[in-house]
């Protein structure tokens, strides 16, 4: 079955004064695909993911981004808000805003009643497991519980999506225990099969083994290797791209490759 | 009018003004607190009350002894009055006190939701126009346009009110504005540092306009000058209240339809840009609106300080930081405490009167100065 292409960049170039950051990237994401986009730091990978959301802007006149087959340009800012939410690896809010009140900022992209946002927020907040921080000023709460009530305020975001989705998740598992790193991607994962396009930025080799469809790894602004976490996750190519000895095996319950080092 | 004859006129005004205010606030809240209300609305309901009550007591208090009753029935249309009031106390309450009370209520209005908004703006609060140079801008501006216009003046004072200097008070403060966002502005927020900075550097610079004007001014126009340096609600009159309830009127329905968006922007832009906002529009809209709102003040009263800052932050920690409440709470808040501050200005050193700027400044920097404390070591 050809999955439908959610996000398509071609020719992506990027420079900040005169380090390149992106070279001549170009590929796509899926409909229906957990994708995990990995590298060193500093090799472009927010970059990636700030050119996917119009934050950047490719510095190739051949560049095209097209959203959901569509050219990116034609996407009205509050349009493509209900399609495509983005969870920031961390957030600058300061101000002292409860935590339903953070996730209901999610609902600004809606066109639905207060009400029924109300409605959408709580579910959210079930799913992210943040239930019980209602009440609670944001700032008073941990990194990781700041990191799953964004992600709650993301999926809010999307409740009107249908089936046109795209998740970007930037280190969305940093700040979070070992349980929580799971039950994020876990439920990444679900929504990816219920048909979404997620994108996650991570460093964790063996977490990202473990839950990707596909894994991209950068490496100086250039894409080195494309596919399973089997055909990346190779010894040659993290000793290449990490400098790093390693030794790789599968994981003798589930099979998928674990990375030691 | 029972309270009226519950006091009787001959108890000094501000004696009866502080009795009935306690008096009449307990009932009220007594009566707004076992109503079933959200807290917003209960919140709203007291707050108008107390301005209500505030601005009687602004109306009855001052150098001239005016008891409560006689100040209410000199409001009243003459058919309603249950006694004869001289004249010169008619005149008193009506073209000094009520004028100076509502303008009081509109400018405190205006400088409080201008302080939400450029909070917000900046993400960080901080931001004040008198703080970061805004209002010395717009002062700069009057200051040329009353310099440069006041032969003018002398014979359509009308225009120099409505006209030239509203519209170069606005000027001088977005451009102010736009320096200060700009230098203090990054992709990841508001550096608190350089917007300070460039908030002295900016108020050094229309400090040095504003003497130079000095310089050349005339002596009228030197006496005009004086009240824009200090700010002072004395100079109130009819035009001046048309033009600042309909900006005030004007500036709050604009901004409060932007309160989703600016919720969204307390996020950081990109947040706020990925919830579908048009952030470039909507700051180059809100620093326009912002800097009017300052214009408008500093035409009507001058620099008035501190408002900015504090009503915010009593609004963000009665109900919080949505600007859907924040606004219209901060908006009530602003108005009674400059009608406060305003009386306290015109009794302190009765019967001369104070620069309502120096009693705003006197609550305001010290609170300025508790919350930079609170924001050590994030800076």
């Amino acid at each position: 079955m050809m999955r439908k292409k959610f996000i398509e960049l071609d020719n992506l170039q990027l420079k900040f004064s005169k380090k390149t950051i992106l070279n001549n990237v170009s590929t796509h994401f899926n409909a229906g695909e957990l994708t995990v986009i990995l590298g060193p730091n500093g090799t472009g990978k927010s970059s990636l993911l700030k050119i996917i959301t119009g934050e950047l802007i490719s510095e190739n006149r051949n560049t095209t981004i097209s959203y959901f087959e569509q050219d990116a340009a034609s996407w009205q800012p509050e349009h493509i808000a209900k399609h495509l939410g983005v969870l920031p690896q961390s957030s600058n809010l300061t101000f002292n805003f409860k935590v339903e009140d953070v996730v209901l900022l999610g609902g600004i992209a809606l066109s639905a009643s207060d009400s029924e946002i109300k409605a959408i927020a709580a579910e959210n907040m079930q799913l992210t497991e943040v239930s019980s921080l209602v009440g609670r000023r944001y700032p008073t709460l941990s990194g990781g519980e700041k990191q799953r009530v964004h992600l709650a305020r993301v999926l809010t975001q999307l409740a009107q999506s249908g089936d046109k989705k795209v998740l970007l998740l930037d280190e969305p598992t940093a700040a979070l225990d070992l349980s929580h790193q799971h039950s994020t991607l876990a439920l990444a994962k679900k929504m990816a099969k219920a048909g979404a396009a997620v994108i996650i930025v991570m460093h964790d080799l063996n977490l990202a083994a473990q839950y990707a469809d596909r894994l991209l790894m950068l490496n100086q602004g250039s894409i080195v290797a494309d596919g399973t976490p089997w055909q990346v996750l190779t010894e040659e190519n993290i000793v290449a791209v990490y400098q790093c000895q390693v030794t790789i095996m599968a994981h003798p319950q589930h099979g998928y490759p674990l990375v030691l080092s | 009018m029972k309270l009226t004859s519950q006091y009787p006129s001959k108890k000094t005004a501000l004696n009866s003004l502080s009795l009935i205010n306690i008096k009449l606030l307990l009932s009220y809240i007594k009566r707004i607190v076992c109503a079933p209300k959200t807290t917003t609305t209960k919140l709203v309901i007291l707050l108008f009350v107390v301005l209500y009550g505030a601005a009687i007591a602004s109306v009855t208090i001052g150098p001239m002894n005016i008891s409560l009753s006689q100040s209410i029935n000199a409001l009243l249309p003459s058919v309603l009055q249950t006694q004869e009031i001289p004249s010169h106390i008619a005149l008193v309450v009506q073209q000094i006190r009520l004028p100076r009370t509502l303008l009081a209520i509109s400018v405190g209005a205006i400088l409080a939701i201008t302080g939400v908004v450029m909070q917000g703006l900046f993400r960080n609060p901080l931001a004040d126009p008198g703080i970061i140079g805004v209002s010395a801008g717009a002062s700069l501006g009057a200051a040329i346009a009353i310099v440069l216009f006041s032969s003018l003046a002398q014979s359509y004072p009308l225009l120099l009110l409505f006209g030239t200097v509203p519209l170069f008070s606005f000027l001088g403060g977005a451009i102010t504005t736009v320096i200060v966002y700009k230098l203090g502005t990054n992709a990841y927020g508001t550096s608190v540092t350089m917007m300070l900075l460039a908030g002295v550097a900016v108020g050094a610079l229309s400090g040095a306009g504003l003497g130079l004007m000095n310089y050349y001014a005339d002596d009228q126009a030197l006496r005009d000058l004086s009240l824009w340096t200090m700010g002072s609600l004395a100079g109130a009159n009819a035009e001046g209240l048309i033009l600042s309830f309909s900006a005030l009127i004007i500036l709050f329905s604009l901004f409060y339809k932007e309160a989703n968006s600016l919720n969204a922007l307390l996020l950081g832009e990109s947040e706020a840009k990925h919830l579908g906002i048009r952030v470039q529009r909507l700051k180059r809209r809100l620093i326009l609106l912002a800097a009017a709102g300052v214009g408008i003040t500093v035409a009507l009263a001058g620099m008035i300080g501190f408002i900015g800052l504090i009503v915010p932050h009593l609004g963000r920690m009665l109900i919080g930081p949505n600007h859907k409440v924040l606004l219209p709470i901060s908006m009530l808040i602003g108005a009674l405490l400059l009608l406060v501050a305003d009386m306290f200005a015109r009794t302190l050193v009765a019967p001369l009167d104070m620069p309502v700027g120096i009693v705003t400044a006197l609550l305001g920097a010290p609170f300025f100065i508790w919350l930079l404390i609170q924001q050590k070591g994030r800076l």
